[in-house]
C-alpha cells in the first residue's frame, strides 16, 4: 500500500532540510556582530574581518547543498 | 553669451551650466556644498579616510558562489571525461568553496 | 495606453513573458516592435531628467529655490552617501555619472507603478544590460588609466602563497570580470520583471475569478487590495534597486582604483 508518492527530485527536499542549519547559522553570525558594535561601537573595525570569515565558512554550507543537489539529482 | 573662459577658480553662483561648454570647471564644483556645514576632506594619507564599505556582502557572496561554480564546472568536466559518476563535480565544488572563503578571509579579513 | 487598461480583463490569466512585449503605439507602423510604451517611456525619462536639471540649475541662486534644493539633495546624496562613502574623496569626480545613473535607473523603474503606465522598461533586459556594460567599461577604464596593463594582473592575483594561485585565480576572473556586469544586469531586470509579474497576476487573477464565479467577487476584491499593497512593496524595491545599482558600481570603480596590496 503507498500512503504517498513523491516523483520527481527529493533533492529539492534534502536542500530545504540542508539550507535550516546554514540559515541559522547565518543569523548567529550576524546578530553577534550586531550586539558587539552596539556595546561597543569602536571594536566593529576589530570584528568584522571575523565576521565575514564566519559568514562565508556558513555559507559555503549552504551554497555546498545547491552544488550537491545538482551533481546527485535523486539518483541516490 | 559673453561668458569668460579664464574661469580659473570655480564661481559657482551666476549660471555656470548654460550649455555643456564650461569644461574647465569641474562638475562637482558648479555645485555649492550642498549642506551649510559641508566637511572638509580629510587629507590623504589620513587613516579616517578609509571609508566603512557597504558592498562586502555582495562580494562575499560573489567570491564563494564564483568558486563553487568555476570549480564545479571544471569538476564536471572532469566527470564528462573520465566518467566519474559526479564525484570530481563534489570534489570540485568542495575546493571552489574552500578557495572562495580563503578569498574572503584575505580580501575582507585584512 | 488607455486601451490597453481597458483591455486588461480580457487578458489571459497566468500571465506570461508575452506580457511584456507590447504592441506598437504609433498606428502607422504595421506590426513591428519599434515604437512601444516602453520606448515612449525612455524618452520621457530623458526628456524628464535632462529638462529637470537643466532648469533647476539656469540661474543658481545661493538661497536655492525649491527646485534648486530638489537637484542639489539628488546630487548631494548620491555625491556625499555613495560616491564619496565609497570610493573616498576621489570618487568626486564619479558623483556626476552616478547621479545620472541613480536618476535615470529610479524614474525607469519608477514607471512600474506610475498608475497608467504601469511597467517598467528596466523590465527588459536590455536596458540594464546597456547601463551594466557602460559601467563595466567604465571601471576597466579606471583601473587601466591608474595602473596601466598591470591593473589585470593587480585586479586578478590576489595576495596569497604561490602554491594556491592556480586555485584562486580562476576564481577571481570569473567573479571579477565574468559576474559582475552579469549580476549587475541581472539583479536589476529580475526585480523589475519580477515586480511586474507579481502586480499581473494579482491583478489579473481578480478577474479571472470575476469571471469563473461571481461568487469569488470577494476574493476578487482581496486579490486588488494586495495589488495595491504590492504597489507600496514594489516602491520599496524600486529605490533600493537604483541604490544597490549605484552602490556597487562604485564599488567596482573603488576597487579599481585601490592601490597594490
Amino acid at each position: 500500500m503507498n500512503l504517498a508518492e513523491v516523483t520527481g527530485s527529493v533533492a529539492a527536499i534534502g536542500y530545504g532540510l540542508a539550507a535550516i542549519g546554514p540559515g541559522i547559522g547565518v543569523g548567529l553570525v550576524f546578530s553577534a556582530y550586531i550586539q558587539s558594535t552596539a556595546r561597543q561601537p569602536e571594536s566593529s573595525r576589530l570584528t568584522i574581518p571575523y565576521m565575514w570569515i564566519g559568514f562565508a565558512v556558513i555559507e559555503a554550507l549552504a551554497l555546498l547543498g545547491v552544488a550537491f543537489g545538482f551533481v546527485w539529482m535523486g539518483d541516490l | 553669451m559673453a561668458r569668460s573662459c579664464r574661469l580659473s577658480a570655480p564661481r559657482p553662483h551666476n549660471g555656470l551650466v548654460w550649455g555643456v561648454s564650461a569644461g574647465r570647471i569641474r562638475p562637482a564644483d558648479i555645485v555649492r556644498p550642498v549642506m551649510a556645514g559641508d566637511p572638509k576632506p580629510p587629507p590623504p594619507g589620513d587613516p579616517g579616510d578609509d571609508p566603512p564599505r557597504s558592498d562586502q556582502g555582495f562580494v562575499a557572496m560573489s567570491y564563494l558562489i564564483s568558486g563553487i561554480v568555476v570549480w564545479g564546472f571544471i569538476g564536471w568536466l572532469v566527470d564528462r571525461w573520465l566518467d566519474f559518476g559526479g564525484v570530481a563535480t563534489a570534489i570540485g565544488a568542495v575546493i571552489g568553496a574552500a578557495g572562495g572563503v580563503y578569498l574572503i578571509a584575505r580580501r575582507l579579513g585584512a | 495606453m488607455l486601451g490597453q487598461a481597458i483591455a486588461l480583463p480580457q487578458s489571459e490569466f497566468p500571465p506570461g513573458v508575452e506580457d511584456f512585449y507590447l504592441p506598437t503605439v504609433v498606428p502607422w507602423e504595421g506590426t513591428g516592435y519599434w515604437v512601444t510604451k516602453i520606448t515612449l517611456l525612455v524618452w520621457v525619462t530623458v526628456a524628464i531628467l535632462i529638462i529637470f536639471f537643466l532648469t533647476a540649475y539656469r540661474n543658481p541662486k545661493l538661497v536655492p529655490t525649491k527646485r534648486q534644493w530638489f537637484a542639489e539633495s539628488i546630487y548631494g546624496f548620491v555625491r556625499n552617501n555613495i560616491a564619496v562613502d565609497m570610493i573616498g574623496h576621489k570618487g568626486v569626480r564619479f558623483a556626476p555619472y552616478l547621479t545620472t545613473l541613480f536618476c535615470f535607473i529610479l524614474l525607469n523603474n519608477l514607471w512600474g507603478i506610475v498608475p497608467g503606465a504601469q511597467i517598467s522598461p528596466s523590465s527588459h533586459i536590455a536596458f540594464p544590460a546597456i547601463l551594466a556594460v557602460i559601467s563595466y567599461v567604465l571601471f576597466i577604464a579606471v583601473g587601466v588609466q591608474k595602473h596601466g596593463i598591470g591593473y589585470f594582473k593587480h585586479a586578478v592575483v590576489p595576495p596569497a602563497p604561490g602554491f594556491i594561485l592556480p586555485l584562486l585565480v580562476p576564481i577571481e576572473i570569473f567573479s571579477n570580470f565574468l559576474v559582475r556586469p552579469f549580476s549587475l544586469a541581472v539583479r536589476l531586470f529580475a526585480n523589475m520583471f519580477a515586480g511586474h509579474m507579481l502586480l499581473l497576476v494579482f491583478t489579473l487573477g481578480g478577474f479571472a475569478m470575476l469571471n469563473a464565479t461571481p461568487l469569488l467577487a470577494p476574493v476578487s476584491l482581496l486579490s486588488w487590495a494586495m495589488t495595491i499593497a504590492l504597489t507600496f512593496l514594489e516602491a520599496l524595491v524600486i529605490m533600493l534597486q537604483s541604490y544597490v545599482f549605484v552602490v556597487l558600481t562604485a564599488s567596482y570603480v573603488q576597487g579599481a582604483l585601490a592601490d597594490e596590496h
